[in-house]
């Protein structure tokens, strides 16, 4: 009804035709909405719009100030038919003839109000159409440029890399292709490598690159006495194959999935089911599942076909991808609803997968990169043809369990992982509550709209509204036993929705504001042969996914590429690790990176393979030594000439304070304390928050594995800059501020961490001070204390403890203890416990 | 514009060397006065430059969670009053205020009896009565008030953190940035969050019995100073090696604020040091009936004490029934420690600098909803502002004779957002940050200085 133009689908690109006829408003549809204006707007202005339009709560879920808020309508359906005013609930409303609905509820409208109303409903109800933007659909020049330009959308070169590698041939320093194509940049700058890193440096910091996790003293004495030459081989492929591997690379992953356990935003509603994306996030770098299948499950993984059960449950889990983002299910409008949850997809698949940010054109043509608005709306037709599943509605003002709906979760067939069993007892209480239930329903069927019904209970309330309570919570009741979300197989996705196609641009980025319908489709600004057109009958997520999964997107893989590269170096090779737009970095050494994307791709898309090449290249080893010259021409380390020291991540720190205490469990927990909590609004000062505080002070598990309520971080990850969970995080802050050495001189879980510490020390049977002391250097640091460091390690040991026999005691650890206590928890809090080089 | 952080010479770094909340050595040199406009990425917080010239050196923020009822509190409407059990334009039946009006001050300024000490006061307002806002819902509103959002799923910085980013603290060894009590809903931690901005710009909550987390030594004074030596020894060490990650450095001034901090924090937040007759002028009690009242102190001390930015909270009034009672109750816990608070403000000299903001997500419809309530109105409601910068005794704006919609002076979320950083120096236009490819700003696209209620 509002499309003005009629559209045509053209190569790889889109063009809106503009449709002749369609231009010029007939003369009759002018006088139609000349009615509306002088008759019918002023009505709903004065009558309607102080409880149903966009600026008030809009009772019912019903607008009268829009045309979509009255043809869709609220709660009870459409509240107007064009051309059928007795189809239409306005009409029955506003004449009062029905039994229940009466409007405007304390007064009448007047006789030719009504007739007023009628009478435009029967002549189409005609509303002033929006105005298209002249812009939409118009070639832009200059996007063909960028198109044709800008670095990250062109074609992968297979041939440039080569010949710069070429050049290195003879270089001895070099060990791979990697080296060679470093050598060749510091070559042309005039700087050396520094020298090699030791051995006892190394292995901690591949330990912690690949694992999150210290190596243990003997794993280090080990490799430093290893002298035969693949002695560091057998370490990375000790670390790769481990699962420590997969919990740390998994969250990588899981920061780039901003992943969070429940909506955030303005009302608060738990995920219970979320920790299966992020078990299935490990598991697949466990497995080194291929980067392409990898991105194919976590888009499509529904319409892929699966060869068991356990498979496709999985796939189906992966989709959670797509719904684990903030939402703001207080939300009145179902449109807005639909349309920023479509919006947080997009941006998070672009940003995601390709380094892109296209919710730009939400509202308006990119203004850097090509990105039309109607790119932005070919792929939100692949999301609206999807069901957002995450077990949430749209409300506003709801209460308790309003926002659940479970008819919106997918159903998992062969997990056993976190399902509750079975209850022996379960089929003979359904058939109680459903019965429960029918005999409630009956008893207010029996008195609703009757004389008996109006009667006034005791509290002044009708019998019927007593009659409704009691059956709505017997229907709870019954619902509560028959969800499959309360035995736990299900999970969170999308799935194709019943009715798929293509969706209109919207004006602005204006939920309701209907432009012309594009067809749905992909970005135009990479083009990727062998991909195929949107097969009509599905929502096109299967043809997305083989889109962004092709060997011939050039952005995939590189994007991929660049994350791994950060990960080992600290900085990516484009700095800008989710924007390889315009605005974004530019690469420090494009053939490198093409080089890495190719070998990704070639070596069958596999992760651990090409970590393992990077972690092999000599450049990877390099000492962490600064000399002036260096520093003065390249002071940030970009051309690679030593290894740049980096700080821990929060899951590190506080994973490696609990290895080196012992306290460290290893196990997987099954499920999440968010798969207890029902799907009712959390307050962060409330009981469900409280208990996932406490489960998250109390876990000795690794960080990964902790409860991640949006707004309730655990304290340990907050204050060293966790991942924000609101958008894609390719890259960390890393702050260093007060707090956070408040948190390492004075929080209970480090105290916690340090007694252990020395209390491990301390059952070393007949042990010397200065082997405990070795010890506890060897434990946190990987290395041996000096000379100095002994002595003052010493002094230190020996005055707190004399002085604490002094004191009164405060706590019931003897002296010698908490000395040691005091001296663990200096050595934790330290900087070399957190950096590594 | 300063999304990336580029190396500094280690030469460049000793000097200007500093961390989190602050510079420590350097304290002395970098007075207040003094401002730089390039950031230096080990130092964030140091003063900046401001775009214009300051009017508000920092700001407290008053915030009434849950909408109170303008119009039977600061909104005088006589035809309101005359049309009790009228139908009013768009729809309902109009309900009068059932609370007594007069005018008080030079300025003649009608306020309810409510609000008895704060009518003594009113000399100094400066009135906002035309705001408007987008989402009718206590969630987003909540969280476009202080994050400048109307999509509620979008994750942004809130105006805080974008007024330390711009601004840096005044205090080094404050946070620059408190929330005191904020909403456990409501978009929590969102309202204080620094979202794309690096953490050090984000909020630092403390609940209404001034608690910070982790200030609290777990062994003696004594014996924290000789391990935080020992730290500090291993920290130099490290620094000293070569080729060590000039980050180090920051570490090390981070402990020696952090052991300040919490010598100096507690002390500030504690507001029994306070002379028995300021703490009988703010109402200070235990227990919920005197929160406000303490916060009120404790924002006061703090602003003081130069943090930039200070949030204080009393949540409870959405009156969607019960709004007679529910007022009487509500306004007497805020009414007279928020006049204490620009009494103390204005005796101690600190009103001249220091701007107060009073006022709720949005405002009351002058219709009746069930019995004795209110709705909520998104499209004309007032908020306060008083000292630093804004005009005193000044009215800006205008609803209709009724109160429901703003038709004179109209303000939107985002015009307030642009004017308040106006008055702390800063431009809205100028003011973003580069996340992902494009430069975000406080007020998006959008936002006007209302200058008008400037005072120049």
């Amino acid at each position: 009804m509002f499309r003005l133009f009629c559209v045509s689908f053209i190569s790889s690109s889109i063009f809106l035709v503009p449709h002749a006829s369609a231009q010029t408003i007939p003369r009759d549809d002018e006088a139609k909405i000349d009615f509306f204006e002088r008759k019918v707007r002023p009505i709903f202005a004065s009558h309607c719009n102080n409880c149903h339009s966009a600026n008030t709560n809009s009772k019912g879920g019903l607008r009268v100030d829009d045309r979509n808020g009255l043809t869709v309508g609220g709660n009870r359906g459409p509240a107007i038919v064009p051309g059928e005013p007795g189809k239409s609930l306005l009409v029955q409303a506003i004449r009062k003839t029905g039994s229940k609905l009466k409007m405007p509820p304390d007064h009448d409208l007047t006789e030719q109000e009504i007739a007023d109303i009628t009478t435009w409903i029967k002549n189409g109800a005609a509303w002033p159409k929006v105005r298209v933007p002249a812009a939409i659909g118009r070639p832009n020049p200059q996007y063909e440029k960028l198109r044709k330009e800008h670095w990250a959308w062109q074609p992968i070169d297979g041939t440039k890399w080569k010949s710069l590698a070429a050049t290195q041939r003879d270089a001895q320093w070099a060990r791979d292709d990697i080296d060679r194509l470093v050598l060749a940049q510091l070559q042309a700058k005039k700087i050396a490598p520094v020298n090699d890193a030791d051995r006892a440096t190394l292995i901690r910091r591949v330990t912690f690159d690949l694992t999150g996790l210290p190596p243990s003293p003997k794993k280090v004495a080990d490799f430093v006495n290893d002298e035969t030459a693949s002695a560091f081989a057998k370490v990375v492929d000790r670390l790769l194959g481990s699962v420590a591997f997969a919990e740390r690379w998994g969250r990588h992953w899981l920061d780039v999935a901003r992943y969070g356990e429940s909506t955030g935003s303005g009302r608060n509603l738990p995920y219970p089911h979320a920790w299966r994306y992020r078990d299935y996030v490990i598991d697949s770098f466990n497995a080194d599942k291929p980067y392409d299948q990898f991105v194919r499950e976590q888009i499509a993984g529904d319409l892929l076909p699966a060869k068991t059960a356990e498979q496709r449950d999985a796939q189906l889990i992966a989709t959670g991808f797509l719904v684990l983002g903030v939402k703001d299910v207080n939300q009145r409008f179902k449109v807005r609803f639909i349309m920023d949850n479509v919006d947080e997809q997009i941006d998070t698949v672009t940003r995601a997968f390709l380094a892109t940010s296209a919710s730009c054109a939400r509202c308006h043509d990119h203004k850097f990169d090509p990105i039309p608005t109607a790119d932005y709306y070919a792929l939100a037709g692949i999301f609206t043809s999807s069901d957002h599943c995450a077990g949430l509605r749209n409300k506003m003002g709801g209460g308790g369990l309003d926002y659940y709906d479970p008819s919106l979760l997918l159903t998992l067939t062969n997990v056993s992982v976190g399902v509750k069993s079975a209850d022996p007892s379960l089929e003979a209480r359904i058939a109680h509550a459903r019965a429960e239930f029918e005999k409630a329903k009956a008893e207010f069927d029996k008195i609703f709209q009757k004389p008996a019904g109006k009667q006034l209970n005791a509290d002044g309330k009708p019998k019927q509204m007593i009659a409704r309570l009691a059956m709505t919570q017997k229907e709870k009741e019954l619902l509560a036993l028959t969800d499959p979300g309360s035995r736990g197989t299900v999970a969170l996705g999308v799935r194709d929705a019943k009715v798929v196609g293509d969706t209109e641009i919207r004006i602005r980025g204006e939920a309701e504001k209907l432009g012309p319908t594009v067809p749905r489709g992909f970005l135009s600004l990479i083009h990727v042969p062998d991909v195929g057109k949107i097969n009509p009958s599905q929502s096109g997520r299967l043809d997305l996914a083989n889109w962004l999964a092709s060997p011939k997107n050039p952005l995939t893989p590189r994007v991929m590429a660049n994350r791994i590269w950060k990960h080992l170096f600290g900085q990516g090779i484009v700095s800008s690790m989710d924007n390889f737009g315009v605005t974004g970095d530019l690469p420090t050494n494009p053939e490198l990176l093409d080089h890495l994307a190719l070998r990704l791709m070639d070596n069958g898309w596999s992760v651990k393979k090409l970590i393992r090449a990077i972690v092999l290249s000599r450049t990877y080893q390099l000492g962490y030594d600064a000399p002036k010259e260096h520093l003065a021409i390249d002071p940030a380390n970009t051309l690679h000439w030593r290894h740049s020291q980096r700080r821990l991540d929060a899951e590190e720190i506080r994973d490696a304070m609990l290895a080196v205490a012992e306290k460290l469990d290893r196990s997987r927990p099954v499920a999440s304390p968010t798969a207890e909590l029902k799907v009712i609004e959390m307050r962060n000062n409330g009981p469900e928050a409280k208990r996932i505080e406490d489960e998250a002070i109390k876990s000795n598990r690794r960080s990964v594995y902790l409860p991640l309520v949006r707004g309730l971080t655990p304290r340990p990850l907050e204050v060293f800059d966790f991942a924000e969970q609101g958008f894609v995080t390719g890259k960390r802050d890393t702050t260093i501020v007060a707090p956070q050495a408040l948190y390492l001189l004075n929080d209970s879980f480090v105290r916690q961490q340090s007694q252990a510490l020395a209390a491990r020390l301390l059952k070393t049977p007949g042990a010397a001070d200065t082997e405990l002391i070795q010890l506890a250097y060897r434990l946190t640091l990987g290395r041996e204390a000096n000379g100095k460091e002994m002595e003052r390690a010493k002094f230190f040991l020996g005055d707190v403890e004399s002085r604490l026999r002094d004191e009164t005691p405060t706590t019931k650890l003897d002296a010698r203890t908490t000395a040691w206590g005091v001296f663990t928890q200096a050595l934790l809090a330290s900087a070399e416990f957190r950096y590594v080089r | 514009m300063f999304s990336s952080m580029s190396p500094l010479s280690r030469r460049q770094w000793l000097r200007t060397t500093a961390a989190g909340f602050g510079q420590v050595a350097l304290a002395g040199m970098l007075a207040a006065q003094e401002r730089r406009t390039t950031r230096d990425p080990q130092n964030p917080l140091a003063p900046r430059e401001s775009h214009f010239p300051v009017k508000a050196k920092r700001i407290i923020f008053c915030f009434m969670e849950g909408a109170m009822s303008q119009l039977d509190t600061m909104e005088h409407k006589p035809t309101l009053q005359r049309s009790n059990l009228r139908t009013g334009p768009g729809g309902g039946v109009l309900t009068a205020s059932k609370f007594r009006f007069a005018q008080h001050g030079q300025t003649g300024t009608w306020m309810s009896n409510l609000l008895p000490n704060m009518s003594r006061h009113v000399d100094k307002f400066c009135w906002l009565r035309g705001l408007h806002t987008d989402t009718p819902a206590h969630p987003q509103a909540v969280i476009q008030l202080h994050t400048g959002v109307a999509n509620a799923s979008l994750v942004r910085p809130s105006i805080g953190a974008w007024l330390l980013y711009g601004l840096g603290t005044e205090n080094q060894d404050l946070p620059g940035y408190i929330t005191v009590n904020p909403s456990p809903n409501f978009g929590g931690a969102t309202n204080y969050g620094s979202a794309f901005l690096p953490a050090h710009y984000q909020g630092t909550r403390i609940n209404d019995a001034g608690q910070m987390a982790n200030l609290r030594s777990p062994i003696s004074n004594s014996l924290q100073r000789r391990q935080l030596d020992l730290i500090q020894g291993m920290n130099r060490d490290f620094a000293g090696q070569p080729g060590a990650s000039e980050q180090v450095d920051g570490v090390i001034q981070s402990f020696e604020l952090a052991f300040r901090m919490q010598d100096r924090v507690p002390a500030l937040l504690d507001i029994s040091r306070e002379p028995q007759a300021v703490q009988d002028m703010y109402g200070v009690r235990p227990g919920p009936q005197g929160s406000f009242a303490r916060q009120c102190l404790m924002a006061r001390r703090l602003s003081e004490a130069g943090v930039r930015f200070v949030e204080i909270t009393q949540s409870g009034w959405d009156h969607h029934s019960n709004l007679h009672q529910g007022l009487i109750n509500q306004t007497s816990m805020v009414d007279r420690p928020v006049a204490a608070l620009l009494t103390d403000l204005e005796r101690r000299g600190l009103l001249d600098d220091t701007l107060v903001l009073f006022g709720s997500e949005f405002g009351r419809m002058p219709t009746q909803q069930g019995p004795d309530g209110r709705d909520h109105n998104i499209t004309g409601y007032p908020m306060i502002l008083a000292g630093a910068g804004v005009k005193a005794g000044y009215s800006y704006g205008a609803t209709d004779e009724v109160g429901t919609h703003a038709v004179e002076g109209r303000m939107h979320m985002t015009d307030l957002h642009a004017t308040l950083l106006a008055l702390m120096g800063l431009d809205h236009e100028q003011l973003t940050y580069r996340y992902g490819g494009r430069d975000f700003r406080l007020t998006d696209v959008a936002g006007r200085v209302v200058t008008e209620i400037i005072d120049s």
